[in-house]
């Protein structure tokens, strides 16, 4: 899947805070089966978090946390790609 | 608890953590509850009881089920409680009707008879009780609660983790067990309290009584007595982790977040891992945040804690 070119939204099936930099996300669930899980997300996930807006495309995404992060346009990527997927797996996120 | 009245039939309540459900014998399906116990201000919830099965169940939505001894589902405006799950082979025997609001509701019981002295019996009472937290009352906790001489300590964990261990060890130090397995906290004058529960683990003394929280312990075994605190997200996760929280409700869910930030916020916590001997009462005594452990950040972008 091109994360990259796509818009993506939060869940409405995901409760999430902010604490402090980081952010926990918990999933609203009918069954046990697919409930083990509350997820944290560090400084720079929390922030990607933020940025999915629902308008923004991953690319733009990329680009603000190169802005806002010390790391170079290619680990942004890296990591912008790898949570995007994190989060798909687990349904907190859906696309636009 | 406290259990008034005598015979559930007759009219009785049942208490916990300053959250009072109240049956009364059943009137009309169709009947309004009586205006006296409708505005009784030491009432949260009046429930009617039946000894006989609902007169009919409209379209049901299943909102949570955990394939075990109860599931929750919609029907028109009304929250349904059973005592099976939805898939079970068997009939459900006892279900719980709640109106919109949660004060009020019908109680119908065939069949079986209840564990408890109070018509819901255990595990609908409990879920009851989880519902009506949800409600930005408080939070259940699968933790030990001791109140140590006006001290009140909690020790969560999950099965296995030295919560009935803990229990006995306070309990033949003198101290008082609020319960080695259930705790309610809520907020009080502000301050956060834990309050014992009827509902118990391997160790059978307990107390309904409540008691502000001085500290607050995670625990595991361990080789040696060590604790090291235990702060921001991943305190919360840990909390969240060993609460009974209305996963099906979203609202609910958000405030049981936010209530765990509050705990974690407010009071010392700690990790402990533990050896279970009469040392630990005195460790646990002396432990203080300003022990304070460095603070790892997590190099990982999500971090997964198992419930």
């Amino acid at each position: 899947m091109d994360f990259l070119g796509r818009v993506f939204k939060k869940s409405d099936a995901m409760v999430f805070r902010k604490i402090g930099d980081e952010c926990i996300l918990v999933p609203i669930r009918q069954g046990v089966d697919d409930l083990d899980s509350i997820y944290t997300l560090n400084q720079t996930a929390a922030r990607i978090w933020e940025l999915l807006d629902g308008t923004a495309k991953g690319t733009e995404i990329r680009d603000k946390i190169t802005q806002e992060f010390d790391v170079t346009p290619e680990e942004a990527e890296n990591d912008l790609v790898h949570h995007l997927k994190e989060l798909a797996s687990i349904q907190a996120i859906v696309e636009e | 608890m406290t259990l008034t009245g005598g015979e559930p039939q007759k009219g009785s309540s049942l208490e916990i953590a300053g959250i009072r459900v109240s049956w009364l014998p059943g009137l009309k399906p169709s009947g309004a509850i009586p205006d006296p116990l409708r505005s009784d201000a030491h009432s949260d919830v009046v429930l009617r009881v039946h000894d006989h099965p609902p007169p009919s169940i409209p379209k049901a939505e299943k909102t949570f089920d955990p394939g075990q001894t109860w599931a929750l589902f919609q029907s028109e405006s009304h929250l349904v409680l059973q005592n099976t799950s939805l898939h079970a082979k068997i009939m459900a025997s006892r279900f719980l009707f709640l109106a919109p609001d949660l004060k009020s509701g019908d109680v119908y019981a065939t069949g079986d008879t209840p564990q408890d002295a109070d018509p819901l019996g255990y595990p609908l009472n409990q879920v009851l009780w989880i519902l009506l937290l949800s409600r930005g009352k408080g939070v259940l906790f699968h933790a030990c609660g001791i109140d140590d001489e006006g001290r009140g300590y909690l020790f969560l964990g999950n099965s296995e983790d030295g919560k009935s261990t803990t229990a006995r060890l306070w309990f033949d130090h003198g101290e008082t067990v609020l319960n080695d397995d259930r705790i309610v906290v809520r907020e009080k004058s502000g301050k956060l309290w834990m309050y014992g529960t009827p509902w118990h683990g391997d160790f059978k003394e307990h107390s309904s009584r409540g008691l502000p929280i001085d500290k607050l312990f995670f625990l595991r075994h361990g080789k040696r007595n060590a604790s090291r605190v235990k702060s921001g997200a991943e305190a919360v996760s840990m909390l969240l982790a060993r609460s009974f929280p209305p996963f099906w409700d979203k609202e609910g869910m958000a405030f049981t977040v936010e209530f765990c930030q509050r705990l974690v916020s407010n009071i010392a916590c700690f990790e402990l891992a533990f050896v279970p001997n009469a040392r630990m009462i005195d460790f646990v005594r002396k432990s203080s945040p300003t022990h304070r452990a460095s603070i790892t950040k997590a190099k990982k972008l999500i971090t997964k804690t198992r419930k």
